[in-house]
Order: structure tokens, then sequence, then C-alpha cells
């Protein structure tokens, strides 16, 4: 599976980008983020969340997986528990990757 | 202020002394006048509870105490969770906390309540006193602060980009305008409606500060969130007025990317269509027409863009209608000079408030706005239209 994730806006509108294989991860970070994903029925939702409330951090979220390609934007506003989990690791799992 | 729909129209407060009167008395620590603080509390209840009786006299349903003057604060702990507003932990008048965050906010939000209060004889978010709530040490490590439709939101920071949001007074004053600006035009967050929505939030942030620090347009530094970058992240605030996209400049965070001018207007559709970054364009022309009125900027620019704010701007409306709208409020507060000013401000950012191209509709109205703008912008069309109307 591909993550791709977009961040955008904040109080500082800095913009940061992350691209995840989870083929090249460990089991455990592999098989959350697809828990993540299959919890918040990803390929199903709308593909516009957003709240445009002010100032709130605003994801842009494209999946690869078998196949199927889907792309969701949302913020801060979420009430998807693991959609912010989702983008929270893929940052940190990002980071922590060689590049 | 322009009504609200759907709002209850705003009930008179019938009293002699009114009740912000009592309550600047309640707050007196001065040795020459011992007991005013505690007649003004007892004064202040007393108001409520007659206010509380003449309701129940009346068999309505008690209303807010409007026009008090007072601020009403709260300042919430979330304890690094997610859950909002989260703990009480300083109300009104109560002494400090001892957590910096908690009293920062808390300072802030009487600042913030204070400038709108003494400048624009505003009460609070709404005009009506509207408590004011704020939230601190929300999750962990959270780079952000937010207006979340019912309350300010504040971020620890992670330590590595960002410091914690509630030291910069600008920043707590931002977030209190976005609620200003949804009670008034109600700016869309979204590509320029949603930029001028950012713009209103730096403008009345930044006088915020200026007020409290009682400086003028010439000496302030028109930077927003000042001191909120961790150590070592090579950048002054996160937005420049006086010289948008100069701002920060890491490896970490990247460039500030505000334009400063109509020809460098950025289209995206990350960031809201860029609302944070082309905001830069309004905030150039705001400091520009602030330097350019001289003295203090809330005296005479800030009373333009708050007018143009409450009275004008409506949900849709793009960088020209502000334009527009604030000249005409120049023109109409301070005559030729004062639009001349403001004219010219938007002008040396690209933007035109009046257009003579195009054919169709749409033109033949910007053009009749841009000739009612120029007619208010001149004393003698306002005495040539009065004679006609009387």
């Amino acid at each position: 599976m591909r993550i791709h994730v977009v961040r955008s806006g904040g109080i500082a509108g800095l913009r940061s980008e992350h691209d995840l294989d989870t083929e090249q991860l460990p089991g455990a970070d592999r098989e959350r983020l697809a828990d993540l994903v299959r919890s918040a029925a990803f390929f199903g939702l709308a593909p516009d969340r957003s709240s445009r409330l002010p100032d709130m951090i605003l994801y842009r979220v494209r999946i690869e997986d078998h196949g199927r390609a889907h792309e969701v934007l949302f913020d801060d506003a979420c009430d998807e528990p693991s959609l912010l989990e989702l983008v929270e690791r893929v940052a940190e799992l990002a980071k922590a990757m060689p590049h | 202020m322009r009504p609200n729909a759907g709002t209850p129209p705003r009930p008179a407060l019938a009293a002699i002394v009114p009740p912000h009167v009592f309550a600047h008395m309640a707050n007196l620590s001065d040795a020459r006048w011992p007991g005013l603080a505690s007649r003004g509390r007892e004064s202040l209840v007393l108001s409520d509870e007659v206010r509380a009786g003449r309701c129940a006299l009346l068999g309505v349903t008690p209303i807010r105490a409007e026009g008090s003057g007072a601020p009403k604060r709260t300042v919430h702990d979330a304890g690094n969770g997610f859950t909002l507003p989260g703990r009480a932990v300083r109300g009104e008048g109560d002494p400090p906390s001892g957590d910096v965050s908690v009293d920062e906010a808390y300072d802030a939000l009487g600042a913030t309540h204070r400038y709108f209060l003494e400048v624009h004889g505003r009460d609070s978010i709404d005009g009506r006193g509207l408590p004011l709530v704020a939230t601190v040490h929300y999750r962990r490590a959270f780079n952000n602060a937010f207006w979340n439709g019912h309350q300010m939101v504040f971020g620890d920071g992670d330590g590595e980009i960002f410091g914690r949001f509630t030291r910069s007074l600008d920043i707590i004053g931002h977030e209190l305008a976005h609620g200003v600006t949804q009670y008034e035009a109600g700016l869309l967050y979204f590509g320029q409606s949603g930029a001028l929505n950012e713009h209103m939030s730096d403008v009345f942030g930044a006088l915020v500060q200026q007020h409290t620090l009682r400086q003028t347009a010439k000496k302030a530094n028109w930077l927003i969130g000042a001191g909120l970058w961790a150590e070592g992240i090579k950048g002054i605030a996160l937005r420049s007025m006086k010289a948008p996209g100069t701002a920060y400049d890491d490896p970490r965070i990247g460039k500030d990317p505000q334009p400063a001018h109509m020809k460098d207007y950025v289209d995206t559709l990350d960031d809201n269509g860029g609302v944070h970054i082309n905001s830069g364009i309004p905030n150039h022309a705001f400091y520009l027409a602030a330097v350019g009125f001289g003295g203090r900027a809330w005296v005479k620019a800030g009373k333009v863009w708050y007018h143009a704010l409450t009275e004008v701007l409506r949900s849709t409306s793009n960088f020209r209608a502000a334009a527009r709208a604030t000249l005409e409020a120049a023109g109409r507060e301070f005559g030729l000079d004062g639009a001349r000013i403001v004219s010219d401000a938007w002008r040396k950012v690209g933007v035109e408030a009046k257009t003579t191209a195009g054919r169709g509709k749409r033109a033949k109205r910007a053009r009749t706005a841009a000739r009612r703008a120029r007619q208010l912008a001149d004393p003698r069309g306002a005495e040539r239209r009065h004679r006609r109307a009387s």
C-alpha cells in the first residue's frame, strides 16, 4: 500500500509532504496502518471532509492499494480518530525511513 | 454591527450606571478609595439580581447581560488530550494559576477584549458579551492554535519547530478575531474570501498588540507570531505585514511563501486555496494604509477596516470588494485624503478599488461601485447628495 500525505494550513500555513510504501515497513507498523485505513473505511469516504474552520491543519491523503486509489481531504476538526492517527503515524514513519 | 439572522434583537439594558463601571470598580485596588472595589462587586451582583428579577416578573427567559463591558474569561486545560474544552483552571477574576500557558492565555484574552471594547465599542466576540473560552495544552506537542467556531485552542508546540502558542499576544488576538469575523462578515474560509478572513485576524491581532504596547504604526514591528519559532529555527515570526515573504527561511520549514502583490498571487488547492499565503497581499495594503495615516494604527486604519468587516463585507467578498469597502469607509470617515491613502495602499499591492475595463453587467456594476467610492471620498459629493435629499 502507498500512502501520500500533504499537510498544509494551520496558523503558520506550513506545507509538508510525506510518501510511504508500507511494504518497506516492519510487520507491526504495516499492520497498524492497514488497520487504521480499514477502521476509517477510507475507500468509502467522501473526498472532501474539511470543516473550513480557521487555522485548522489540513490533510490531503491519497492511498493506492491493490489497484484501487482514493484521495480524501480532511482537517483537525475531523471526527474520525483513525484518520488523525493515520496522518500522525505516516509522518513519524516517513521521517524515520532512510532516504 | 449588523444584525445576525437567527439571533434575538439586541436588548436594551435599562440602567443608569452601566455594569462595566461596576466591573471596573470591582477590580480597583487603589488605597485612595478603600471600599470602592467591594461596593463595585456588590453592585454587580445586585444588578445581575435586578436583571434576573425583572425577567422573572415579566415571565420571560433571562437574557445574558449585554454590554456589561467586563470580560468573562475561562481558561481550560486539555491535559494534552483531544477533549475540548477540558478542565476549567482559571475563571474570571481568579488569581494567576502558576501555569504559564494558562496565565498568558488569560491575560491575552483580557487585552484583546479591552482592545475591541475601548477602540470599537464592541463587547466581546459577538458584541453581546459572549464568554471567552480558551483551552491550553491541547494534544501532545501540538503545533497549532485555532478557533473551532466556539472557542480558542492552543498547543504547546513540539519544541523543535514551535514553542507554546500562548507566548504571542497577537496570535491570541488573531484567534479571537476569527470569532468576530464569524459573527460579522462570515468570510468563507477558501480562496480570496478565506485570505481576507486570515487578513482580518492578522490585522486585529497586530492592533491588539500595538494597542497594548501603545505603539505607533511607525514603531510597531508588524510581525505576526514573533517568538513562536523554537530555538534554532531561522525566522523572526510566522508572517510580516511590513515585508510579506521575509518572516522565515529555514531548511526544516521552508521559506515564507507570502506575496506582497497581486502579480505573485499563489493559486493552490492546499491551505484552503492559500488562505495563509495570499493574505500577505491585503496585509501589506493595511500596513501601507496605517503608515500612510500615521500615528496609532487603530485610530484610523483600524477603524476603517473594522467598519468594512462589520458593515460591508459578505461571506464571498474578494480582495477588490475589500479595497472598495475600505476606500468608501476611509472617504466617509476621513475625507478625500483618507480615501487617497487607502486607494494608494491597495494600488501598491496591485488591487484596484475601481475598474473601467470590460463590458457587460459585472463591469458595469464595478464601474458604478467605483464611481460611488469616488463620490463618497469627495466631501463635496456628500453635500450635493444631502442637498438633493432635502
